[in-house]
């Protein structure tokens, strides 16, 4: 018995060695499979366990809220609330930064410590150095001093309420609050413009004016606690301090990037191995029903021996456990590679204390269980019919393959074809099922391609409303205190200053039912010349304009009067009626006439920013003077902003359309070489035939690839709907308060889609093509 | 009509050269019907393959008129079997996704002067079965379909492997028996291999191969009808 197991695993080396071209593609599909899943896995695994630990070392918050100013002792007050098991307070300020030797604005977050006690909540990492022991000291974030090449004991220039102070870097430091660090205005992290800074409390309270006083609440649950009331309970208490609506991590905007992205990559973690483990399973089952097809006298012959069945089927299973082995090994190979890659990408996005590879191993025991799965599901199907058949029947040859009159057959007689594409006909739809999973496997691809281009075309779309239609200033210049309007005429004086337009902006409350709503109005003139909104002509002259999201979220439709509670300065409530909806892609604002909001406040002429065009060449000598004045609380260059955003998108898509071309295209080629290889296999006979009737290469090889051509022309417009359909789940997906991507399937993406098929396909007809020219037509011809 | 002089096939196989033909020389003349006899293993399938355009000698040369075969291109070689020969094999090798009309209509579609497939197949006495798929035809009804298909498109030449070799005496007869009327009718030449004596009655000659050379070529007298051979 021993020496008979060496003879058949002997056979199996040898017949897998012969197929290996074929195997070896499954393998591929397997491999590509594994690693995604791996890497994703792994990916989330890494991200969720760093961010655990953040936010469980360092006591991340449950709870916050942002007010103008209580008094300290309204603290003690939070700290009875049901449900608070640690409550904090501190200050917080936007402010304007400068670093020696970097002339372009800078906008910080300023952050208290405290100055006694240590930190109780979001404490602070620190990477080197120290906390600051007095109000001259501050701890800058870790990107922001990479960014900055900033070192222990350097210095920088905080601008705050128009005073400038120099203060010394003690420490560079991480927060849980802040691993994902954006700007309030932007759609990606810029370390060089935007950084957070964390001062004592008395250098803030004296600058802010805030002695005895705290502008942020952080808050710690209990264990159980029920927040919804805590935040109704806290909106109440601070109601007349300023508050601007108690909010949870879910609506932290750190968190929330963090959390969107570990999403994401659980939705791939599922789909994209399942495209490919799905595709691998379904090609080893034709694989394998060819094998035992032409294995048919030889299984009759083994079991009139004596074989059992099990063994049998084992020694047939041999071919999957290979294939998988090698898919396993390679697909692992890859993932490891790759995944320490991918992590360290991740941690150019994310602060983490520290992002660890963590591989886990539950995918990895799944991704396993299912190719190995599916490799015994694929052999099984197709060895249980000749197992059971008797060994006497399956010694005689086989009959000719069983075409015979049905209704669709006779349609394909009576269709005016020549009889090639009879022949390409009948033999697609005698096999439908395998058939109709050429086609889906196929047009996944497809999908896959779309889906993955149309991301970048996408957010490209977004870039060009954003900037080139809807926000077409050059720079933004946020004032102080709320100014007259003849403010502008000084900043118009300002060298390289071209145009300028005045804006203002309100934080406000927005009501609908039971459901508020903070954000801020945004008001500018009706015939601005800067400031678009998506999908209207111009601003209304009265009433109030929203963002579809925020329409949608607070279920308000045209015409009704919305609730807007004005929590600036002047604070007051009136009903406005919503008078139009925008369909703006990047974040959720409300939009008023610049006049009519004033009329509203009971205000003249005045506002709290404003709009520039400028000349780029004399940007320096603009931001010098912009530096020294106090009245500008701060300003942004967002035209260079879109510069280095397309920059970044120009070097990721290369990169990512390379990966998804690759993905996509060996899924392609191993389903058209695999269909190639068995059509040739089951009909070499017959293509000989053909050549010996007298037809040339050229028109059988049309007779064997035109079935497959016609599966990759029926799978192209099928692979546009499955793309075109994820993306459009993707775009509700990924709809959120930060940005809604656009929902445009442009041409060329249809064009690459169908593009990339043919090239995968055209490549594995190649290979097939020298195959095809190596037949030896006498041979075919007598072996029966 | 076509000339074969001093053909030699050598095959190699790993370290062993096999001499399948030694200088075969023979000369089909237009309108006969030859039988070649033989052993098995003697080379007679190789020498009609050679002379079908479905291989090539090792040396030696064969001409179809002026053309020379024993030099020609893979392309012109295509040509020549689409243009001037028909060919029936032993085990049919019809296209099983095509019915027996549409199989001829494979070969009429691509020649130059074909008779209607309809036609074809009636004269191999097969009219009520051209809507049917190989699978639905017994083996010498295939072998019928596949004589229409080489016949179809009027070959100056049609050679036969063994067309009775898989079928039994009673049809047998019926397929030999439409490949004399064909022969008779069209007056196309035909070569017709068997390892069976008796067959060789039919045949204006009978040539003998044995060890790759010809050993006797005998010309019949009087050609008994197909239907009259029992075996
Ligand atoms: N493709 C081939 N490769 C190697 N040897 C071959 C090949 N074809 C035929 N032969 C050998 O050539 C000899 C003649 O074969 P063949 O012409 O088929 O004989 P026959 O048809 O008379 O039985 C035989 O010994 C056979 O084994
Ligand atoms: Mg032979």
């Amino acid at each position: 018995m021993v020496s008979a197991q060496a003879t058949l695993l002997a056979k199996l080396l040898r017949e897998v060695w012969l197929a290996r071209a074929q195997l070896f593609a499954i393998a591929i599909v397997v491999a590509v499979g594994v690693m995604v899943l791996m890497i994703m896995t792994t990916a989330k695994q890494s991200l969720t366990n760093a961010q655990q630990t953040f936010y469980n070392e360092h006591r991340f918050a449950d709870v916050f809220l942002e007010l103008t100013r209580a008094p300290r002792n309204l603290l003690t007050q939070v700290q009875e609330m049901p449900g608070v098991a640690v409550a904090e307070a501190r200050i917080r300020s936007a402010a304007r930064v400068e670093v020696s030797g970097f002339a372009d604005p800078i906008q910080a977050q300023l952050v208290s410590v405290p100055e006694q006690q240590t930190q109780l909540l979001n404490t602070l990492h620190l990477q080197r150095g120290m906390l600051p022991t007095n109000s001259r000291q501050v701890v800058v974030a870790q990107p922001f001093a990479e960014a900055h090449k900033l070192q222990l004991h350097d210095s920088i220039t905080a601008i705050l309420n128009g005073r400038r102070t120099e203060l010394e870097i003690v420490g560079i430091a991480i927060s849980p609050e802040y691993i994902y660090q954006i700007g309030p205005a932007d759609i990606m992290p810029d370390y060089q413009r935007y950084g957070v800074l964390w001062l004592r409390e008395d250098a803030l309270a004296a600058a802010l004016d805030m002695d005895g006083a705290f502008n942020s609440l952080l808050i710690q649950l209990e264990a159980q606690a029920d927040s919804a009331t805590l935040k109704l309970r806290l909106d109440q208490v601070f109601e007349n301090y300023g508050g601007r609506g108690a909010y949870t991590r879910e609506e932290q905007i750190s968190h929330r990037f963090l959390s969107e992205e570990l999403k994401q990559l659980g939705t791939n973690a599922v789909f994209l191995p399942l495209v490919f483990l799905g595709t691998s399973a379904f090609l080893f089952n034709i694989f394998m029903q060819r094998q035992i097809h032409t294995q048919q006298q030889i299984i009759a012959i083994m079991k009139a021996f004596g074989y059992r069945p099990a063994t049998i089927f084992l020694h047939y299973l041999g071919f999957s456990s290979l294939v998988v082995l090698v898919g396993l090994i390679l697909g692992l190979l890859l993932s490891h590679w790759l995944s320490a890659t991918m992590v360290e990408l991740y941690s150019l996005y994310f602060s983490f204390i520290d992002l660890n590879v963590d591989t886990n191993w539950r995918s990895l025991a799944i991704a396993v269980l299912v190719t190995f799965a599916a490799g015994f599901v694929g052999t099984w199907r197709a060895i249980y019919k000749a197992i059971r058949v008797p060994p006497a029947q399956a010694m005689r040859p086989p009959n000719p393959p069983n075409f015979h009159q049905s209704r669709i057959n006779h349609f394909i007689a009576t269709m005016r074809l020549n009889q090639a594409w009879r022949i390409i006909l009948r033999n697609l739809v005698r096999h439908p099922l395998r058939s109709t999973l050429s086609i889906t496997g196929v047009a996944l691809a497809g999908g896959l391609l779309l889906f993955g281009s149309y991301q970048f075309q996408a957010i490209s779309t977004m870039l060009d409303r954003n900037y080139r239609v809807e926000q077409q200033m050059d720079v933004i210049v946020h004032f102080s205190q709320v100014t007259d309007a003849q403010a502008l005429a000084s900043l118009a004086a300002l060298p390289g200053v071209n145009y300028v337009e005045g804006m203002r902006s309100v934080p406000v409350r927005l009501h609908s039912g039971t459901t508020v709503y903070s954000t801020s109005v945004s008001a500018f003139s009706p015939d601005s010349k800067l400031r678009q909104l998506a999908s209207m002509r111009s601003l209304p002259d009265a009433g109030l304009v929203l963002t579809d999201h925020l329409a949608q979220q607070l279920s308000l439709e045209l015409d009704q009067q919305v609730r807007v509670e004005f929590i600036g300065e002047r604070r007051m409530t009136q009903a406005i009626p919503l008078v139009a909806i925008t369909n703006e892609a990047i974040g959720v604002g409300a939009y008023m006439a610049l006049p009519e909001l004033n009329r509203i406040l009971l205000e003249s002429d005045v506002l709290s920013g404003a709009w520039l065009l400028i000349d780029a060449t004399e940007k320096e000598a603009l931001y010098a003077r912009l530096n020294e004045m106090p009245q500008i609380a701060g300003y942004s260059h967002i035209r260079e902003a879109e510069e280095k955003l397309r920059s970044y998108m120009d070097d990721t898509v290369l990169t990512a359309m390379s990966i998804i071309f690759v993905l996509a295209g060996s899924l392609t080629f191993a389903m058209v070489y695999n269909n190639a290889r068995i059509a040739l296999a089951e009909r070499e006979r017959e293509l000989s035939t053909l050549r010996v009737l007298g037809y040339s290469y050229a028109e059988v090889a049309i007779i064997l690839f035109g079935e497959l051509l016609l599966v990759v022309l029926i799978a192209i417009p099928l692979g546009w709907l499955v793309g075109f359909l994820f993306a459009a789940g993707m775009t509700e997906l990924m709809s959120s308060e930060l940005f809604r991507i656009p929902f445009v399937v442009s041409r060329q993406l249809f064009g690459l889609s169908a593009l990339g098929v043919l090239t995968a396909a055209a490549i594995a007809v190649m290979f097939m093509l020298r195959r095809l020219q190596r037949i030896d037509l006498v041979a075919a011809l007598k072996a029966e | 009509m076509l000339r074969a002089e001093a053909l030699s096939k050598v095959y190699h196989m790993g370290e062993v050269e096999i001499h399948a033909l030694r200088g075969v020389s023979l000369e089909l003349v237009s309108g006969e019907l030859v039988v070649l006899l033989g052993a098995s293993g003697s080379g007679k399938s190789t020498l009609l393959n050679i002379m079908g355009g479905l291989d090539t000698p090792t040396s030696g040369q064969l001409f179809y008129g002026d053309t020379a075969l024993h030099q020609a291109s893979d392309r012109e070689l295509t040509r020549f079997r689409r243009d001037h020969v028909g060919f029936v094999f032993q085990f049919y090798n019809l296209i099983p996704s095509l019915t027996a009309r549409e199989n001829v209509a494979m070969v009429t579609d691509i020649a130059r002067n074909p008779m209607r497939p309809e036609e074809a197949l009636e004269r191999v006495g097969l009219s009520g079965r051209m809507d049917h798929f190989p699978a639905q035809l017994s083996g010498g009804e295939q072998q019928r379909v596949a004589i229409a298909r080489a016949v179809a498109k009027r070959p100056e030449i049609l050679l036969c492997d063994e067309p009775t070799g898989a079928l039994d005496s009673n049809t047998g007869g019926l397929v030999l028996d439409v490949l004399q009327q064909i022969n008779q009718e069209l007056g196309t030449t035909t070569a017709v291999i068997t390892h069976n004596a008796i067959i060789a009655d039919m045949a204006n000659r009978v040539i003998r191969l044995s060890d790759g050379k010809i050993s006797d070529i005998h010309t019949n007298t009087t050609q008994r009808p197909a239907r009259e051979l029992q075996w």
